[in-house]
């Protein structure tokens, strides 16, 4: 059993893997939108990057086999979420030094 | 002779002022702002000497050209063009003369942050100086628009009582007003543009005779849009809330500006604006100023008779006396509109002499309740008799400034022709314009009711025992009061003085409606 | 002589003068000497005298009046001027007003001495000269308006003199804003004349509203207006002597008018600025003449004032009080004749009347002063034996003014003589009545003050020299003056004098009017002897208080004149404060309240705006996402159709 027999027996194409990256879409958004906990907000953001990433390659792959440049833009955005990642992290910290919390009901600071 | 430099001269003074290399000390400050004062108030009357009342148009023309010969924002053909005619004249030297004796009335009202107080006069000054001079639309407003700023920091930092609310009132208030002129302006400036293919904001422009008309339409709406800007200014009833609070919460020498100056910017801009560039408009709509200026001068008689504070009730004696300025410009003819520009020198300089007089009495007992004076005649005469001549002046008394004025806009707004061509209405408006006016006239008993009513209450009577220290006028004083009066009386003995210089101008905006 | 009628002007501005070194001189190099302000006040009314004698001497050759103008203002077609007027009419109330002022400001002299404010009130007395002057030297009707503000204004400083006291104060602000109201009216008049008769006068006349011209001016604007327009240009007109005569109802502010001192009482309010009402209707006659319902509302309101003020008179107290109402009374007297169209017997009661009343109202100045100011005639009595003076020239003055052969007879006569000429046979038997009532109520005067038994509290003290010295010039002119000029039994007559223009109308020479009211006077006199001298009174047994008390409504209406006073103050409190209330608190709420509402718009809006501001990341991240689909969705849409 190898992965390109499974592939024709399920018949998978293009679809599939858009379906797949619109759910983890929505998972990133609404956990982004609902998590109380500011970490958890982050790795939502994470979820989300993976998400289009998958987008990306499955338009890379099932449009022209040669073309790479979807494949490409996915290790960019790989990269950027990386960045990203450590950045919110930091705001996280300085945040938690400042009130000791994680929760985003405390921070209202901006509020009216 | 330069215009420029007379509306440059009062900036020159604040920036010398209120530079760093200025002392601190209060009387230097105070001296130097006084003579720097007296020396624009003297500039300014060489301006009226070389005057010729009999040629009409714009004398004393200066345009400043940027260097290489380009107007000032030529694209939009702005020109940074100063001139003045007869109506402007006679106001710019009540400017200067007003300026220099409140800046002398300052002494006791204003006891913080000189440096700052004295530089806002004189940036004042020089706007007031430049909405009165600017030949060209653009600058006018603008002008119009600078004289605001000065106003806000006047009022809320040396003010009384709620001086924060009335001067952000103030602005915002004049503000919303200026928006629809500016609308005005362009409609006006890219309508000439379409029929004649000229951009150009120049006033000459605008108020000589143009070979083309307005259509009606246009013409009104241009007409409301300036009328919004001067009716806030004005004030017309019912835009002239503004009004008891700014003036009451100003300080004494502030109060003097406003009441004295400021609001004739408004009676000029009619004139300027409504006048001479919208003739059409205005002679449809000249009821309407007529029936405003009417309810103008019997409203604010009849809420002044009722008013406990002495300041506020010599605010809305302002706003009434307004209303004979309205009157005589809904007139159309040479006497009304000569009666109105007559109506704005003589209510300057009596409204400051009231306001100066308020002050001193205000400075001596810190109350301005009337039930609170009483009887002080009796410690300070000489204050009582000041008094007397300035509210005889402002009943409207002949032989002195106000009665006129007054004569002169009921006249013509008696006999004016400019609603015999109704034919919408026929015979009807010409009649009840004339009843409206005879019920104006009615409104010369209402002021006599509470201007001496209220002297009456002040000054007569037994003094009461908590003013036994109510001392009399000192020189500083006498200076300011005798000064107005002499004003006061001279031209009220001879009229002649004054009409003589704007009534050609007159004449010819007369000629060309 | 032609000197003094070119030069008029100068009895004018004279006092003017005077004023100003009096202001001056005390303001700026404090004086104290009262004798320089007195002489210098004297001698300028002196001239004044002189002057205006020349100038009548010079009336009685010549009829044309003499004018002379020059610009005052002018703009567009209105063209005003000032200038001085010299006819007959102006010569004779020349004469009249010097001759009164220059003995009431000796008089003042000694009244005022003690006072703080000597050198104000002559200040304010030439003031009020230099006004009245002005005005019976005025050459056109705006002049006119001009000067009578100024005399209305001089009155309000003399009446406020004693402004310390609140009840004088109160009672210079009511006459000054009664005055005004008439200045409305007259002013008002002016305008609608001026603006039926712009196009004669611009074509016709270099001075607009000129006197000489006014006859064919009214005529002008008669033709050329409906009567009833007509008429109410001359009512409005005629409103100005309403409140400047004191005529009902614009009357009430004289009677209060006493709280000034006595010799300005004399002065102004008996002899000259009252009397300016009358003068004004005898300068703009011709445009009264041609309207006959405006001339029927001008006698009728003579009349109803004459009847009124007489009732009110009978039962005053305050001696001042009664001869107030006894001046608005004579004043009625001279409105009827004029309204009636006897128009120099109007006039020729005024200049009469000048002089006996201002005599009148010194006298009774001569005993408030001895009696240490003391108003009241409850008090009074027997005074005769102490000031003998005073007392005869009192009886004098009320035998003028009640029309016992001396100079009130005269002049009474030629009124009634013209009411009957003009068939006012009503207008006639009220006159006769008023007649009747005035010989009572001032002989009332007469006995209560001087014969019968001292009341009093105080030691009555016989007058000086200064005080009693015009008193006795004055009684000359109320004796005799008026037979001087009856022009009957070949002595120069007022009349012909006055009517320049008009033939000169034969009068009745029957004896019918001059008996009938010597008898109403008589009468009068009779009954007031009765009821006031105590002798009398024992001898019928008539109880004075008795008698009160059975007519009290009557009585109480008359004391409380007609409860006019208190009705226009109740017209104030209960209709022009509230008014005034309502506009201020609408002004405050309502109007002001949009301007607040607007700024209160604006804050709700922005409290509205807040409420999207969380400070929650997320809640912005929600719209942000909401968004996105939002736009994917309608972009979606878009691109299937």
């Amino acid at each position: 059993m190898n992965i390109e027999v499974i592939l024709k027996i399920f018949n998978v194409g293009l679809t599939h893997y858009l379906i797949l990256g619109a759910i983890l879409f929505c998972i990133g958004i609404l956990g982004l939108i609902i998590s109380r906990n500011i970490i958890r907000v982050l790795m939502s953001i994470e979820i989300l990057l993976c998400a289009i990433n998958i987008n990306f390659v499955a338009f890379a792959n099932y449009n022209d086999i040669n073309n790479l440049q979807g494949q490409v833009f996915a290790i960019f955005i790989m990269a950027v979420a990386a960045a990203e990642a450590a950045l919110g992290l930091a705001i996280l910290l300085s945040l938690y030094r400042n009130k000791p919390t994680v929760d985003t009901e405390e921070m209202k600071e901006l509020k009216g | 002779m330069s215009l420029i430099l007379l509306v440059l001269l009062p900036i020159i003074g604040a920036i010398i002022i209120f530079g760093p290399w200025f002392p601190q000390n209060e009387v230097k400050i105070r001296r130097f702002a006084k003579g720097w004062a007296g020396l624009v108030f003297i500039y300014s009357l060489f301006f009226i000497a070389f005057f010729n009342p009999s040629q009409t148009g714009f004398q004393f023309e200066n345009i400043l050209k940027l260097p290489g010969g380009k107007d000032w924002i030529a694209p939009l053909g702005i020109d940074f063009a100063f001139g003045v005619d007869g109506i402007s004249i006679t106001l710019l030297v009540l400017t200067t003369f007003l300026v220099l004796i409140s800046l002398i009335a300052s002494k006791y009202s204003i006891t913080k942050r000189h440096k700052l107080y004295y530089s806002m006069i004189f940036v004042l000054e020089a706007a007031i100086l430049g909405v009165f001079t600017a030949k060209d639309l653009f600058l006018f407003f603008l002008f119009w628009e600078i004289e605001l700023i000065p106003m806000y920091f006047l009022i809320s930092i040396w003010g009384t009582g709620r001086k924060e609310y009335s001067a952000i009132k103030f602005i915002l208030y004049t503000f919303t007003g200026s928006i629809f002129m500016l609308a005005s302006i362009l409609a006006i400036v890219f309508y000439h543009y379409s029929q004649t293919g000229i951009l150009t904001f120049d006033l000459g422009v605008y108020t000589a005779i143009k070979d083309y008309s307005y259509p009606i339409i246009f013409s009104i709406l241009a007409f409301f849009g300036f009328f919004a800007a001067f009716a806030v200014k004005l004030p017309i009833v019912p835009l002239h809330t503004w009004l008891p609070d700014a003036h009451v919460d100003a300080p004494t020498p502030v109060s003097m500006l406003l009441a004295g100056i400021l609001l004739k910017m408004g009676g000029y801009g009619l004139i300027r604006m409504n006048l001479q560039i919208l003739p059409e408009a205005v002679k449809v709509l000249a009821p309407m100023l007529i029936i405003l200026g009417v309810i103008n001068i019997i409203y604010t008689a009849c809420i002044a008779l009722v008013q406990t504070d002495l300041k506020k009730l010599i605010a809305y004696s302002s706003v009434s006396h307004m209303g004979i300025v309205l009157v005589g410009l809904g007139a159309l003819n040479a006497a009304g509109i000569s009666g109105a520009v007559l109506q704005m020198v003589a209510h300057g300089i009596i409204s400051a002499g009231l306001f100066m007089i308020v002050g001193v009495i205000y400075l001596r007992t810190h109350t301005r309740e009337i039930p609170m004076l009483g009887g002080i005649g009796q410690n300070a005469p000489r204050i009582m008799y000041f008094s007397l001549m300035i509210v005889l002046a402002s009943l409207g008394l002949p032989l002195l400034i106000g009665f006129a004025a007054e004569t002169l806009a009921f006249y013509g707004a008696f006999t004016s022709y400019a609603f015999d061509g109704f034919s919408a209405f026929g015979w009807y408006l010409p009649v009840s314009i004339r009843i409206l006016t005879a019920v104006g006239i009615f409104g010369i008993i209402l002021t006599a009711a509470y201007l001496l009513w209220m002297f009456q209450k002040v000054f007569y009577g037994n003094i009461l025992p908590r003013w036994k220290n109510f001392h009399d006028a000192t020189p500083h004083e006498v200076v300011i009061l005798l000064s107005l009066i002499l004003v006061i009386v001279v031209f009220g003995f001879y009229p002649q003085g004054l009409t003589g210089i704007f009534v050609p101008t007159v004449n010819n905006i007369v000629n060309l409606i | 002589m032609e000197f003094f009628v070119e030069n008029a002007g100068l009895i004018a501005l004279l006092p003017l003068w005077v004023f100003l070194i009096i202001i001056f001189g005390q303001n700026l190099f404090v004086y104290e000497n009262k004798k320089f302000t007195l002489w210098l006040t004297i001698s300028s009314t002196f001239i004044g005298l002189i002057c205006s004698s020349f100038i009548l001497a010079w009336t009685f050759d010549n009829t044309t009046p003499y004018v002379q103008n020059f610009n005052w203002l002018e703009a567009g077609n209105i063209k005003l001027s000032v200038g001085i007027i010299v006819d007959r009419l102006a010569a004779m109330m020349l004469m009249v007003v010097t001759s009164v002022s220059l003995l009431i400001q000796i008089y003042s002299h000694e009244y005022m001495n003690k006072d703080e404010g000597y050198h104000r009130f002559f200040a304010y007395l030439n003031l009020f000269n230099f006004s009245m002057l002005g005005l019976v030297l005025s050459s056109n009707l705006f002049q006119t308006y001009i000067f009578w503000e100024l005399v209305g204004v001089s009155s309000y400083l003399l009446i406020g003199f004693w402004f310390k006291r609140p009840s004088a104060a109160a009672a210079a602000t009511k006459a000054f804003i009664m005055n005004r109201i008439g200045d409305c009216g007259l002013l008002i008049g002016i305008l609608m004349f001026l603006y039926f008769s712009i196009g004669w006068w611009a074509s016709n006349s270099d001075i607009f509203l000129s006197f000489t011209a006014m006859p064919d001016a009214a005529k002008y604007v008669f033709d050329s207006t409906n009567p009833f327009l007509y008429t109410v240009i001359a009512l409005l007109i005629f409103l100005g002597p309403v409140a400047k005569s004191a005529q009902f109802p614009l009357h009430t502010w004289l009677p209060d008018a006493m709280e000034g001192p006595t010799p300005i009482s004399a002065l102004i309010h008996a002899a000259t600025m009252v009397a300016a009402g009358v003068y004004l209707i005898a300068r703009v006659y011709p445009i009264f003449e041609l309207s006959h319902d405006a001339m029927t509302v001008i006698a009728w309101t003579g009349a109803i004032t004459a009847l009124m003020a007489a009732t009110i008179a009978i039962t005053q107290q305050d001696i001042k009080k009664a001869l107030a109402y006894s001046t608005c009374s004579q004043l009625g007297f001279m409105v009827m004749a004029m309204g009636a169209g006897a128009y120099t017997a109007g006039l020729f009661h005024l200049m009469t009347h000048a002089y006996f009343k201002a005599m009148l109202f010194l006298c009774s100045g001569a005993v408030i002063h001895g009696l240490n100011d003391q108003q009241d005639m409850k008090y009074m009595g027997g005074l005769r034996k102490h000031m003998p003076a005073v007392a005869y020239t009192y009886l004098i003055g009320c035998l003028a003014i009640s029309g016992i052969f001396l100079s009130g007879f005269w002049s009474k006569e030629e009124i009634f003589t013209g009411l009957l000429e003009h068939n006012q046979i009503v207008l006639l038997v009220i006159a006769m009545a008023v007649a009747g009532m005035t010989a009572f109520y001032m002989f009332r005067t007469y006995f209560l003050t001087f014969e019968g038994e001292y009341r009093g509290h105080e030691h009555p003290h016989n007058a000086s020299k200064t005080i009693t010295l015009p008193l006795i010039i004055l009684a000359i002119p109320s004796a005799i003056i008026g037979f001087a000029l009856c022009g009957k039994f070949g002595l120069p007559s007022f009349d012909a004098f006055m009517r320049v223009t008009e033939e000169t109308v034969s009068h009745n020479e029957s004896l019918l009017i001059p008996a009938v009211s010597l008898i109403v006077s008589l009468l009068g006199v009779g009954l007031a002897m009765v009821l006031y001298v105590e002798k009398y009174r024992n001898m019928l047994k008539i109880n004075l208080d008795n008698f009160i008390q059975k007519i009290k409504p009557v009585y109480d209406f008359s004391a409380n004149l007609w409860y006019i006073n208190k009705t226009y103050y109740k017209f104030i409190d209960y209709v022009v404060l509230p008014v005034s209330e309502f506009m201020s608190a609408f002004d405050k709420f309502i109007v002001d309240g949009i301007v607040n509402l607007a700024a209160l718009w604006v804050h709700f809006c922005g409290w509205i705006l807040r409420l999207f501001q969380t400070g929650n990341v997320q809640t912005y991240a929600t719209i942000l996402f909401g968004g996105l689909i939002f736009l994917t969705f309608v972009f979606t849409i878009y691109w299937l159709l």
